[in-house]
């Protein structure tokens, strides 16, 4: 089922890399702890230490090589399957640098943060692997760009039909062509913006059954071509709120991973300030 | 007075005559019925005017390099000052009449009388009408200088021919726009606007009223004859493009006489562009030369004449240049080319210098390649002298190559069928090459049939001895060679049907063709047959049961030889060990297609489809996963930011094949369309890997490429402009003081499309930024062999 997918790049070469360097590392711990009380400040910690900033500064660059879009370094798909498996051994390689010791102190907060990056970056990694195939069938032939002129075109049509009508006919249509317009949730409002899905479809089809009597006679031909194309414009938006909301679940976790990871590296500093410091 | 010259039409023909002469001392009189340069006075506001053909050089008084409408115009604008060239406008030349060795020329302002007169009156002057009550109403009109200034009016075209289109096109986004064809559907249109009128009608941006003619305009309203009724069209505007004619009445009344009755027919004249009445000269479109630089050359060439200077053509001087290593005079030595090569001597003396012009010489001292095997090149190549040898990759060890002698040819294949080069040929010894580019060649092909028959019949030959039989006898094969017919199918035609009986074999000399199967009402696609394949012999190896088990459409513009029933079989008696062959292979096709109808993968109903959406023409094709894509746009920032800025790629445009999305980006087609119509020339090429690629500096965003790629992935955009503003300006301009930003409106457009990031040894940016591995780049054939969907 992972075949093809990016946590078997080149032939589970990251995988299998990852796994024997874990096993190096549990070894080499081992034989630390047997003649030593691990600790932060002794040789080997100092190694490990040394090693988990270079890991987290390895973790980092894939920022940076992502956007170095005429990079010969590799390539991006390579750089994620490394950054998932080297991302995941940091939670081995920190505690070892502490000897496993955890308390209430800037130490502790810095690899706090470290879990919650990699667990972000898991449950990404889980929304990666499992969105894309959702949103294919979501799409189903209908890509965004084709609703959107598609919902111009309704938009379109839509106008002819409220001209010169009464007040609530009109009332009706500049709310729509208002909706159609409304900017779509981007950025930090990916977070905190839950589109609405409710059965929009069949909350609408009754409201304008319940309208129509209002509508006088000479207008209710044209206001049920109108509702027919409200329905058709309630029924893409409800496709494109759909392919919205998996798009959004792809991008969010981002915003807690990068900027976790940030404050990470901050709390890393602070950490290194002190020990060496003081 | 009397004038030496007196020149009727100021037009770009006229004006060089009148130019020259005035500064030849001559006293000159131009009479123009309405602007100077109507035609292209008349252009829209900053089209781009041609200057072919570009390798003859400008021999005129006049300015004339290719550019905007409006410099042009400026620069004869000056010329005719500095010359002090005199003009009377508008006035409308009614008689002209030869007296006494002197012409009188009637005006409806006057009459003058002149030693010589030229008529380069164009034919645009002479439009076609409509020939209906109310055609002179002020709101018809027979020119349309800017079709922007229109808003929001209902305005009727009549014609549908290519000019016509092209003026829908312009008005039909801002205006309620119908057109009146008098053909039942839309034909001899280019295929881009062929393409883009269809489309227009279809999304109901224009109405279009096949079989119809107008039966009367009224001020506000047109009715319509259609087949059926008349119709009543709300009109405020009506524009009449229906062509233009010579003016043969007027012409004759002059005493000017034409070649024949036919309405094509052109007007009789000698080497100087004389007509039959001494001292009578007619230039320019009139004459049957479309292209501004031909008729300013004529211009200044019958001046020289009038003056008694003996004048070479134009392209002398260049030609005997090409052909510096020949001996004698420049006709000695196209006689001698002729001799040598058979092809080219049923070619008339005028076709072969044109043709010679376009051809460049190659001098070849030892073994060099000409080209090699695989490469994406399609001109001809004729040997004058020495020989070369074609060598495959495909050649068993210690098989000699097949050498070509003196006056013969190669290259005939590519040229037809618009696919790789089939051999790497090498000069053997000092050699000289004459290389023909394919559209020389092809328009000579289509003017002399002899010359056609000839490459024809050499291609069938070369043909089945590449693609069917290596092995087989020269006679033989020039014998069935003479006996083929080379048939053309249109995209969707159908070749060859199930349940019919089959009568002929076919090879596939250009395009391609699906092979499809129908059981009941459902009807699949079994396979896909590109160029150098052949089909149809199933059905003739059968003797029980002779009918057709397939249905064959082209699926693009597609050229098959056809072997009729008895000319395939002399061609298996003389060869058992072929017809072994055949029949083995039909015995494991046979085997195939049985598994493959078991086989009905989801991924196999989208084969049709992308057959119909040409994603089998291109070469390198972007293809998305959609299962793995994460919908991160990586790859759209990566084709921007590797290219000014500027993408080529958009994800979220495209066609959805199941979960494989081919997005908007250049598929570097087989038969590139977009590489038709290059005013340049060259701003947008082919490289022998097949990649299509634009050179921007070359790019004068004409559109042409973008509106004849059948697939919409050529973009007309603004460059980004160049920041030139300092730091500080820039920081002050966010506050809204400083200069302001450069804005990229002020630059022309020019096109942009991918280059599968050629200059990159890397590859596409596209696939490599892709986090995930959704993004692949892929040959159609390498992606459908894999689902056994390709070849045989």
């Amino acid at each position: 089922m992972l075949e093809g997918t990016v946590l078997f790049y080149s032939g589970k070469r990251y995988l299998i890399l990852g796994a024997s360097a874990g096993a190096v590392l549990l070894g080499s711990y081992a034989y630390y702890a047997s003649d030593t009380t691990p600790s932060g400040g002794t040789v080997g910690g100092l190694i490990y230490g040394a090693i988990g900033l270079a890991a987290i500064f390895a973790l980092m660059f894939l920022g940076i090589r992502k956007r170095s879009y005429a990079s010969h370094l590799g390539t991006v798909r390579g750089w994620v399957s490394a950054h998932i498996y080297l991302g995941l051994l940091t939670l081995l390689i920190i505690p070892m640098h502490a000897g496993f010791h955890f308390g209430w102190d800037v130490h502790t907060l810095a690899f706090a943060l470290l879990v919650v990056v990699v667990l972000s970056g898991l449950g990404g990694l889980s929304l990666y692997l499992a969105l894309p195939p959702l949103l294919t069938k979501y799409e189903s032939g209908m890509l965004p760009d084709k609703i959107q002129s598609e919902l111009n075109r309704i938009v379109g049509e839509m106008k002819p039909l409220a001209a010169g009508k009464t007040g609530l006919f009109q009332r009706l249509h500049f709310e729509e062509s208002r909706r159609a317009y409304e900017p779509k949730p981007q950025g930090w409002r990916l977070l905190f913006t839950r589109p609405n899905t409710s059965s929009a479809l069949t909350v609408r089809t009754q409201e304008l059954n319940r309208i129509l009597p209002q509508i006088p006679a000479s207008q209710q031909e044209d206001f049920s071509r109108f509702s027919a194309l409200l329905l058709q414009k309630i029924e893409m938006e409800s496709y494109l709120t759909g392919q919205m909301r998996l798009k959004n679940a792809l991008q969010a976790w981002l915003y807690v991973h990068v900027p976790v990871s940030i404050a990470m590296l901050a709390a890393v500093a602070v950490h290194l300030l002190v020990v060496l410091y003081y | 007075m009397i004038y030496d010259l007196l020149v009727v039409g100021g037009g770009p023909s006229g004006l060089s005559a009148a130019a020259h002469a005035a500064k030849c001392g001559l006293s000159t009189l131009v009479l123009e019925q309405g602007e100077v340069a109507n035609t292209i006075f008349n252009f829209q506001k900053k089209k781009h005017v041609m200057s072919e053909p570009g390798m003859i050089p400008l021999r005129s008084d006049l300015q004339f390099e290719a550019g905007t409408r409006e410099v042009i115009l400026q620069a004869w604008h000056d010329a005719v000052q500095k010359y002090q060239v005199q003009i009377n406008r508008p006035e409308a030349v009614k008689q002209i009449t030869k007296k006494d060795g002197l012409f009188e020329v009637q005006s409806d302002k006057g009459a003058y009388q002149a030693k010589h007169v030229v008529l380069a009156i164009g034919i645009q002057g002479n439009p076609n009408r409509v020939g209906k009550p109310g055609e002179d109403l002020p709101h018809v009109s027979y020119k349309m200088a800017d079709p922007t200034i229109y808003l929001d009016k209902d305005i009727l075209m009549i014609g549908a021919g290519d000019a016509a289109i092209e003026g829908v096109l312009a008005l039909c986004d801002k205006n309620r726009v119908s057109v009146l064809n008098r053909n039942n559907e839309f034909f001899r249109l280019k295929d881009a606007l062929d393409r883009q009128i269809n489309e227009k009608v279809k999304a109901k941006q224009v109405v279009a009223y096949h079989s119809a003619a107008v039966e009367r305009f009224e001020p506000g309203y047109t009715y319509i004859t259609l087949p059926d009724r008349v119709a009543k069209v709300k009109t405020d505007l009506v524009f009449v493009r229906i062509g233009a004619s010579l003016p043969r009445p007027f012409l004759e009344k002059c005493g000017v006489t034409f070649a024949s009755k036919e309405r094509s027919a052109l007007p009789t004249i000698n080497e100087h562009y004389e007509s039959q009445v001494t001292g009578l000269y007619v230039i320019g479109a009139v004459a049957g030369y479309n292209l501004i630089k031909q008729g300013m050359n004529q211009g200044y060439e019958v001046v020289e004449h009038i003056l008694g200077h003996e004048i070479k053509p134009v392209d002398e001087p260049m030609l005997t240049e090409k052909l510096n290593f020949l001996q004698g005079s420049l006709d000695e030595r196209l006689v001698q080319i002729a001799a040598t090569i058979p092809l080219l001597a049923p070619v008339q003396k005028q076709p072969l210098r044109e043709l010679i012009l376009q051809a460049t010489l190659h001098q070849m001292r030892g073994a060099q390649t000409v080209y090699q095997e695989d490469d994406f090149s399609d001109s001809l190549f004729l040997i004058l002298d020495g020989k070369v040898a074609a060598s495959f990759r495909a050649q068993l060890p210690g098989e000699r190559p097949i050498l070509l002698y003196q006056g013969s040819f190669f290259g005939e294949m590519s040229l037809l069928s618009g696919r790789r080069r089939s051999a790497t040929i090498t000069t053997v010894g000092p050699s000289v090459l004459i290389e023909i580019p394919r559209k020389a060649m092809l328009r000579l092909m289509a003017n002399e049939p002899a010359v056609k028959r000839i490459v024809d019949e050499t291609f069938v030959v070369r043909a089945l001895k590449t693609n069917l039989l290596k092995d087989l006898e020269d006679d033989l094969a020039q014998e069935l060679a003479h006996k083929a017919n080379i048939k053309s199918f249109k995209k969707d035609d159908v070749i060859v049907k199930q349940g019919e009986v089959g009568d002929a074999f076919y090879l596939i000399r250009s395009g391609s063709v699906k092979i499809t199967k129908r059981e009941g009402e459902k009807e699949t696609v079994v396979k896909y047959l590109p160029a150098g394949q052949y089909f149809g012999e199933m059905a003739l190896l059968d003797t029980e049961d002779p009918t057709r088990k397939a249905t064959i459409t082209a699926t693009k513009q597609t050229e098959v030889i056809q072997l009729m029933k008895e000319d395939f079989w002399a061609l298996l008696h003389r060869h058992p060990e072929f017809e072994q062959h055949l029949r083995e292979n039909v015995q494991r096709t046979r085997i195939q297609s049985q598994a493959f109808e078991l086989m009905q993968t989801g991924s196999m109903s989208y084969v049709n489809k992308m057959l119909q959406e040409g994603v089998f023409d291109g070469t390198d094709v972007l293809l998305i996963d959609e299962n793995k894509c994460v919908r991160c746009d990586n790859c759209v920032k990566a084709c921007e930011t590797t290219h000014g800025g500027q993408t080529r790629l958009y994800r979220e445009e495209g066609l959805l094949f199941g979960n494989f999305l081919v997005p908007t980006s250049c598929r570097h087609c087989e038969n590139p369309l977009c590489l038709i119509d290059c005013p340049p020339g060259d701003a947008i090429q082919r490289d022998p890997k097949g990649e299509v690629f634009i050179t921007e500096a070359k790019c004068i965003g004409c559109g042409n490429c973008a509106s004849n790629c059948p697939y919409g992935n050529i973009f007309m955009l603004h460059p980004k402009p160049k920041e030139t503003r300092k730091p500080w300006m820039r920081i002050l301009s966010l506050v809204g003081a400083g200069p302001p930003e450069p804005k990229a409106e002020d630059l022309p457009t020019k096109a942009v499309k991918c280059d599968l990031c050629r200059n990159d040894s890397a590859g596409p940016a596209c696939v490599r930024s892709c986090p995930t591995g959704a993004a692949m780049r892929v040959t159609p054939e390498e992606y459908f062999v894999k689902i056994g969907a390709v070849g045989r």
